[in-house]
Formats: structure tokens, C-alpha cells, sequence
């Protein structure tokens, strides 16, 4: 962009947030160029960074965009791991993190409103205080932003959060301010932003997932659930993929959990592994041995310890079908479990440690899951793609998520696909994987949740579809001032 | 936008030669961002300045785009690498999480390599190291052991306790106190201590921290061999950054024939061996802030739990963030010289922590720069900071660090308190009830 339009954006901009916060220095821009995955593509480098304070501001700084075609990309609280939050031409980087306020936790509606700063953390903590908790799904980083995951449109590690947001506040690219849910009515928001679905349609869809692209998601309403006297998290191990998904689904078809998940022996090690074993690769190699090959969780919410005992024996008899046991480690081992069967947590985020990754996903039902990891696992040998763990040995399958779309209709398979970025034979195997693994998993009957896919698979899309996707873009944002090229390859 | 280039970076490239893992290893979690299991975030420099730049997550992306040659060193690489408290909290989330690396290690690389440039430190910072450089303390002061208020002999080999002053518990008047309390201490329990009087020569904390560990070597070999030549084998100090460095910093230059404790250590020991009984009670509830030096860098939080919970009516509290969570005061690594007001702020929003989870004193197991720090925040100074600015242009350049301590304590601004707290050293508060 020019100089002199990138000064006078910069004068506009610190009259609306104040000096302190916007900036042009290269070195403020930098740490937006990239993300975890990114680093294997391209850098994108902004011409500005902006952290507004308020609502108000957002709509200042959009109208500005508009009038002077400022491209700008929103980042809520500022973790992105998967490209969807880079200046792809330039402009500005609207960073949210400085609306951090829970405004409300509802003991009636069980919901709470938050702005984009609110991470899961503090979300958790705050939730508890009032005997409640979001339903986050384990391996979200506590460290992201709720708002910023439901921009993604897939929230937390896993999917079950597209039915979480009841409503949203949005600044349309215009300025103009809007709600969307039964909060769609003027001064609603405040007197009943409760009922998901308003008038017949759900606008807070159209939002998630949006990249974006649609505009700034400024406050979300969103699903608590109650801590109920006895919260538990039962362990469960299998000894192969498919007993796994069998034993999940009739779980799942129970009807008596509050959350079902989990993750292969390999993933689960190295999350429970703490810091020191992860440098000692023998070590290492026999603490991996002492998980199953895969192991889920079934979280119980009880009132009290006879109905607890009865979904024990419920979920025992279940699992045990497919020659699932409970399993239960000591130590910090546990300590890491439990902490990631908690939903969001620290320990989670560890999925992150070995390499940078690319979060291979694919969206089925239970049944098709294995088709999808042999084909994985094809296109590896063909490439002579290797990851191996802290044990330094290859292993057979990628680390994977397993987790249940909250029925059996669909579930979230994710597999992380390693590359060491400062060398570049595995970043050409990274990058071939990745153009192989997205046409032969889309063949396969596959879909994706993140709307960044839209870029390459535009094309196989019913006509229809992307005529509502352009559409709405074309609609809200006639001067393709909101993250431009995010979602779509020209747009 | 531009095209990924190839990365070569040859491993023997300086200054990032040792360092390149680290700085690739950075995942992009934003765990250093936020405080684990709390709601409050954990990075004061990034609380402050918001953008990732001053955040861990994006000094290393910083690091490494010069690393790459995507960025060039220059004063706004050092405003980034010296507005920073090196509190360690980004390096206790990314071992959490990561268990791989050490993001201070490569901020301490970058700030070395800056000072080496002519780029750093930061100015105010620069009177600091001028004062080490000259007179072997940070506050100009050509003589020690001359008026400290407490009597004591020179250390000799018949001694069984060096107690090691340290320079801000000398020579700054709003937290030399802490020394009195913890030699009184000492001489109830009957300890047989000295000190180095005039021998003693500056930790090298404060200039490690800002780069210069050519000077920080000079000061700890001279510490080492003074020391060693005492024939002294415990020392005690009540300042945590001295007892930092001496367990963290000084082995790279030399072997200590020396245990070193902190002073709330110490007297925990005296309390548990019976030489030192408690008779007195205080009746409050009382939460304390784990300073970084001995929480984070040291491991020390039980024992000065410990001697709060031997104090008959202390209703202990913990605050939302502790132990390894403990938020910062905000004034290390240098940022007091730099931006008192700023620190002073990070403190009161420390306090204002303390209040909200009920307590009506917090104690500080001695550290004179917390001390300080939070000295300003209850007093309001954060505000009244800018108006000796323009004294402090005046004062000769090595007087100007030591002009905060004493402009900041003058009587009229003991007058005022703005948060309704009482600070205690945690040794001042021991002595109170022995």
C-alpha cells in the first residue's frame, strides 16, 4: 500500500483509539505475518495494527476502512493456528483483545455474554464461581478466544460448537451495529436475546464461520452448562480404531453423557507427558506404551451417587461390548488427563508441542472414519511422509481427535500432520500431503468445518451455495473492505 | 505479502547460534499471554502494550524475522526487548505447554546482542549501568557499609552467616529497612553473622538483566572470591534478585563454597529448629506476593507460606494468581528505571488483586524491588512520578536512578494511600510477633 495512504490512515486511525493504540512499525506487523501452519506458505504483512477499546471504536475504524477501501482483518484474542486470521493483501489488523469483558453470566438462561478477549480460560473460571461451565471440547487452547473460535466455525478442537452460540452482536463492515437471534429486535438484546432461532432464521449461522468476512463479531451470547454435584470423567481404553468409534457411538447413543471424546495412545501421551520425559526418548517410548491405542472420555454430570453408579455400570457394560476398559493412571499423568477431559485447558494446548502442524480434518460419521485414515495413510507412504513422537521412533498413524458432532450424524476426525519449518524437504512433503490429503478426502465423501476451504473446493460447490455465500459478501460489504481473500480465492 | 523464502541460516550465525530451536519452536499458542488457570492475564509488558510485539509470541517472531533478514535490528527492536519485566511468566507457561524451550533465554540473547549494537539499553535504563560501571552499585554510591542502621561485624572465618546486603537494601531508603528487621532477626535467634562491609560489590543482577554480561562476570567473580576468601559457607540475603543471581548466574563464573538462602528461608529454618519462637499473634487476613526472583526462578514458595501459617490469627488468602502464576509487580528487568509509572500501575493492579480475594495485608518475602514498587503503588506515587521528570533531566546521569527512591518517599506522599492495604515485609511482620 502507499506511504502516504498508510500515514494518513494512521493519523485517522490514533484520532479514533488513541496513539498508544495503533501502529505502523514493522515490528508490531510482524507477529501477524504468520501462523503455526502459515509458515509453511507464504508471510503476510499488514500496513497497520489497530486494538480498539470499544464497540464505538470498531464502528469508527470500519467506517474509516470503508470510506479510504482500508482492507481489514479482525483477531479476537490473538491464537491462530490455522491461517485464518492473516492479512492476506495488506490493510489492517483489527485487533480485539482489549474487549475482555464477561458482561453477563445468567444463572436463569445459563449463558454468558462475552466480547472477543475473553478467553476459555477465563471463561472456565469465571463459569465456575457460579456453579457453571462452557461445554468446550478437550485440545482448545485456553489461551484463544471463544468469539475467536466461533469465527473459525469450529470452535474448540472438535465441532460441537456450532450449536453453542444462542446470539451475537455484530459491526457490519458499514458501521452499523446489529444482533442476530431473538435479540434481532431492537432493544431486545437486552430485554430477551435468549431464543437461538429469531424470526424464523439463524443469522448467528451466517456469522459463524465467517472468517470475518461478513464483519466484526463484537459479543456472543453463549451456552453454559451446570456443575452438578458429581461431575465425572470416565476413561475409557480400546485396543484398535474401530472398537473405538463402535464403543463411542452406542456411548453417545446412551443419551447420558455430557461429552464423549478422545484421542489416539499417541496423542494422549504427548499431552500427558510432562516436561522432562519429552526429553528423554527412551523414557519417553515406554511411557507411550502404557496407553491403549485409543482412549476417550465419557463425562458424566450426576445429582447424586445413585445415578452415578447407575451410568457407571451403563457406560462400563457399553464399552465393554467392544472390549473397552476403564483405565485410571497416577500422578501427573492424571493430573494432565484430567485437566484435558476438562474441556479447555492447559495441558490441552501440548498438542502443539512436538512440531508445527496442519490440522488434517475430516467431518463423518463414525463408520467412514477408517476409510478416511487409510487413506491417510496411503498418501504418507506414497510421499514417504514420516512423524514420528518424543521417542523419536516413527509411528504407524498420525496423532488424531475423535469427537462426535453432539450426535452420530457427523463426527470431528483431526490429524496433525507435522513439519520441521526450517527444513525445507519437509516442508515439500508437508505441502504435497496437504493438496493430496484435501482432493482425496473431499472424493472420499469428507467435508470441512473452516471455511478457508472455500478458496480451493468453490468449484465442486452446488452453484447455489456460493451464489448465498457471495451474495451476503457482496451485500454486507460492497467495498471488500472485511478480510479480503480469506474465504474465497477473489473476494 | 511475499513468498516463503528457503531458511538458511547457518548454525554458527551470531548471535542467534545456540538459539535457533527456540526461536522455532514457538508454536504461536498465546500461552504466554494468559495466566493458566485463572482469568487474569499474566504479562505486564503485554497488558500494557497490547500488540503481540511485546507479548513472548511475538518477540520470537520478531527474533526471528532478523534471523531471517525479514527485520533489521534497531531502536524499535530494543523498545520491544526492554519493555519487558523478564518475570518469567511466558517461560513457566511455554515449559507448561511446551516443555522445549526458553523464551527469556533468547530475550536475554536479543537483549545482549542490542547492548552490543549501541542499541540498548533503553536511556533511562542507561544511568543504571553507568553507576555499576563506576562505583559497583546501581545507585552512585562511592562507599559502602557506612550507614546502615543496623551494627555488624566484618565477616571473618569464625562466622557462621555472611549476610549479604545487597545494593537496593543498602542505599534505598524506602526499603533499607528490611535490613534492620532482618538482622534483628537474626540477633533474637542468636546467629553469628557478619557482613563483607566495603568488600561487597553488586550482585550484577541489574546489569545481566540489561545485557551486559561482561560486567556482570567482573562483579560475580569478585563477589565469588571475596566470598570464598571470607570462608564462609551459608549466606543470607533478604534481597531476591542478589540471592538469584548468586544461585542462578554466578556458577558460570566461578564455584561458591557457599549455601545461599534467601532470608524468609532462613528464618522458616529458625522458626522449624526452634530458635526463633513465635509468642505474639495478627489477627488479619493476609495473602502474599510471590516475587519472581525467588517463586519462579528459585522454586521458594512454601517457606514463606510457612511462616505465616506459624503465626497464631493470620487467616491466610491466596490471591487468583500464585506460585508459579503469581503476576509480576511489573518492575524487573530493568522497567522500574525505565517507566516507574507504568510499574507503580502493575502493581496496583496487583493490590487491587489482593483486596478481591479478601485480604487486609499483603506481605512481601523480602524483596526490595517489589518492595519499592508496591510502596509506590499505595501511595499514589504512579502519578506524581512525571512531575520529577523534569528534575530528574537535571540531576548528573548516575544520581538519576537513585533519585526515585528518594523523591518518591519524601513525607508529604507518605500522606496519601490509594489502596486500602497494608504492605508488610514479610520479616517485619515476623519480627512483630517474636
Amino acid at each position: 500500500m502507499e506511504e502516504q495512504k498508510i500515514k494518513e490512515a494512521y493519523k485517522e486511525l490514533a484520532k479514533i483509539v488513541g496513539e498508544q493504540y495503533v501502529s505502523k512499525d514493522k515490528e508490531d506487523l510482524m507477529p501477524y505475518a504468520r501462523d503455526e501452519v502459515s509458515q509453511a506458505f507464504k508471510t503476510y504483512l499488514a500496513d497497520l495494527v489497530v486494538a480498539p477499546g470499544t464497540v464505538e471504536e470498531i464502528q469508527e475504524v470500519l467506517r474509516l476502512c470503508n470510506r479510504i477501501k482500508l482492507p481489514v482483518y479482525p483477531y479476537a484474542y490473538g491464537v491462530s493456528i490455522s491461517s485464518t486470521a492473516l492479512p492476506r493483501v495488506g490493510g489492517l489488523m483489527l485487533v480485539l483483545r482489549r474487549l475482555d469483558r464477561i458482561l453477563e453470566i445468567n444463572d436463569e438462561t445459563h449463558t454468558a455474554t462475552i466480547e472477543p478477549g475473553v478467553t476459555w480460560s477465563k471463561l472456565f473460571f469465571e463459569a465456575k464461581k457460579k456453579k457453571l461451565e462452557p461445554l468446550g471440547l478437550g485440545g482448545g487452547p485456553h489461551s484463544g478466544s471463544l468469539i475467536g473460535n466461533f469465527v473459525l466455525g469450529g470452535g474448540n478442537t472438535g465441532g460441537i460448537d456450532i450449536n453453542e452460540e444462542v446470539a451475537c452482536e455484530v459491526v457490519l463492515p458499514d458501521g452499523e451495529v446489529m444482533w442476530t437471534g431473538s435479540a434481532g429486535m431492537k432493544g431486545h438484546e437486552k430485554l430477551n436475546p435468549w431464543c437461538r432461532v429469531g424470526y424464523g432464521m439463524n443469522l448467528t449461522g451466517v456469522f459463524h464461520g465467517s472468517l470475518g468476512t461478513y464483519g466484526v463479531v463484537t459479543k456472543v451470547l453463549r451456552r453454559l452448562y451446570p456443575l452438578r454435584n458429581i461431575e465425572e470423567r470416565i476413561q475409557i481404553g480400546f485396543d484398535s480404531f474401530e472398537n473405538c468409534l463402535k464403543g463411542m457411538k452406542d456411548l453417545v447413543d446412551l443419551g447420558i453423557s455430557k461429552q464423549v471424546y478422545g484421542v489416539n495412545g499417541v496423542q494422549a501421551a504427548m499431552i500427558a507427558a510432562d516436561s522432562e520425559i519429552i526429553h528423554d526418548p527412551v523414557a519417553y517410548e515406554a511411557f507411550e506404551k502404557t496407553f491403549p491405542e485409543f482412549l476417550i472420555v465419557d463425562k458424566i454430570s450426576c445429582y447424586n451417587e445413585r445415578q452415578q453408579k447407575v451410568y457407571r455400570e451403563l457406560i462400563q457394560e457399553t464399552a465393554g461390548r467392544y472390549g473397552g476398559e476403564t483405565v485410571s493412571y497416577s500422578g501427573t499423568t492424571q493430573d494432565a488427563l484430567s485437566e484435558l477431559w476438562d474441556g479447555s485447558s492447559s495441558v490441552a494446548i501440548r498438542y502443539l508441542r512436538h512440531n508445527p502442524h496442519l490440522m488434517a480434518f475430516g467431518m463423518l460419521p463414525p463408520s467412514m472414519l477408517p476409510g478416511l485414515r487409510e487413506i491417510t495413510k496411503k498418501i504418507m507412504n506414497e510421499l514417504d511422509y514420516e512423524l514420528t513422537s518424543f521417542s523419536n521412533k516413527v509411528i504407524e498413524h498420525p496423532r488424531c481427535w475423535i469427537s462426535p458432532w453432539e450426535r452420530n450424524e457427523s463426527y470431528l476426525f483431526e490429524q496433525e500432520m507435522e513439519f520441521v519449518p526450517e527444513d525445507p524437504e519437509s516442508v515439500r512433503k508437508f505441502l504435497a500431503f496437504q493438496k493430496r490429503y484435501y482432493e482425496e478426502s473431499a472424493k472420499y465423501g469428507s467435508s470441512q468445518i473452516n471455511a478457508g476451504f472455500l478458496k480451493r473446493m468453490e468449484p465442486l460447490m452446488w452453484p447455489g451455495y456460493m451464489k448465498i455465500i457471495r451474495g451476503v459478501k457482496e451485500l454486507l460489504d460492497p467495498n471488500n473492505i472485511m478480510a479480503p481473500k480469506q474465504m474465497l480465492k477473489d473476494v | 505479502m511475499s513468498e516463503r523464502k528457503p531458511i538458511k541460516i547457518a548454525d554458527e550465525i551470531k548471535p542467534f547460534s545456540g538459539y535457533k530451536e527456540d526461536i522455532y519452536n514457538c508454536m504461536k499458542c498465546g500461552a504466554c499471554r494468559v495466566a493458566v488457570r485463572q482469568s487474569l492475564p499474566s504479562c505486564p509488558a503485554g497488558n500494557k502494550h497490547v500488540f503481540d510485539s511485546y507479548y513472548s509470541i511475538g518477540r520470537m517472531e520478531i527474533a526471528r524475522s532478523i534471523m531471517e533478514g525479514d527485520l533489521e535490528w534497531n531502536e524499535n527492536t530494543a523498545k520491544r526487548f526492554f519493555n519487558c519485566a523478564l518475570c518469567g511468566s511466558c517461560d513457566n507457561h511455554c515449559d507448561y505447554v511446551n516443555g522445549t524451550f526458553s523464551p527469556m533465554e533468547v530475550f536475554l540473547m536479543m537483549r545482549r546482542e542490542l547492548v552490543n549494537r549501541g542499541l540498548g539499553p533503553l536511556p533511562s535504563q542507561r544511568p543504571l549501568v553507568e553507576s555499576v560501571e563506576q562505583y559497583n552499585n546501581p545507585f552512585a554510591k562511592k562507599e559502602r557499609g557506612k550507614n546502615l542502621p543496623f551494627k555488624a561485624k566484618t565477616v571473618d572465618r569464625n562466622t557462621d552467616v555472611l549476610f549479604y546486603v545487597g545494593c537496593a537494601l543498602e542505599f534505598d531508603p524506602t526499603s533499607s529497612f528490611i535490613t534492620k528487621e532482618s538482622t534483628e532477626l537474626m540477633n533474637k535467634a542468636g546467629v553469628n553473622w557478619g557482613i563483607l562491609k566495603g568488600e561487597e560489590v553488586c550482585c550484577g543482577l541489574p546489569v545481566l538483566e540489561l545485557g551486559y554480561e561482561d560486567l556482570f562476570a567482573k562483579l560475580a567473580r569478585k563477589n565469588i572470591e571475596t566470598i570464598n576468601k571470607s570462608g564462609v559457607k551459608t549466606i543470607v540475603t533478604a534481597c531476591t534478585g542478589c540471592m538469584s543471581a548468586m544461585n542462578r548466574d554466578w556458577s558460570r563464573y566461578g564455584e561458591l563454597d557457599a549455601e545461599v538462602m534467601h532470608i524468609t528461608e532462613f528464618a522458616d529454618r529458625l522458626i522449624k529448629d526452634g530458635q526463633v519462637k513465635i509468642k505474639g499473634s495478627y489477627n488479619k487476613r493476609v495473602t502474599i506476593h510471590d516475587p519472581c526472583q525467588l517463586g519462579r526462578f528459585n522454586g521458594i514458595y512454601e517457606e514463606p507460606r510457612d511462616i505465616l501459617r506459624a503465626i497464631p490469627g493470620v487467616e491466610f488468602r491466596e490471591m487468583e494468581r500464585h506460585h508459579e502464576e503469581a503476576y509480576c509487580c511489573g518492575a524487573g528487568g530493568g522497567l522500574i528505571a525505565l517507566d516507574p509509572e507504568w510499574t507503580a500501575q502493575t502493581a496496583t493492579e496487583r493490590l487491587q488483586e489482593a483486596l478481591a480475594c479478601g485480604a487486609e495485608a499483603m506481605v512481601i518475602p523480602s524483596c526490595p524491588t517489589c518492595y519499592l514498587n508496591f510502596d509506590m503503588a499505595l501511595h499514589g506515587y504512579a502519578g506524581a512520578v512525571k512531575l520529577y521528570e523534569a528534575v530528574w533531566a537535571k540531576v548528573p546521569a548516575a544520581a538519576k536512578f537513585m533519585g526515585i527512591a528518594h523523591k518518591l518517599s519524601s513525607p508529604f506522599m507518605k500522606m496519601r494511600k490509594t489502596v486500602d492495604i497494608e504492605v508488610l515485609d514479610e520479616i517485619q511482620l515476623l519480627n512483630r510477633v517474636v
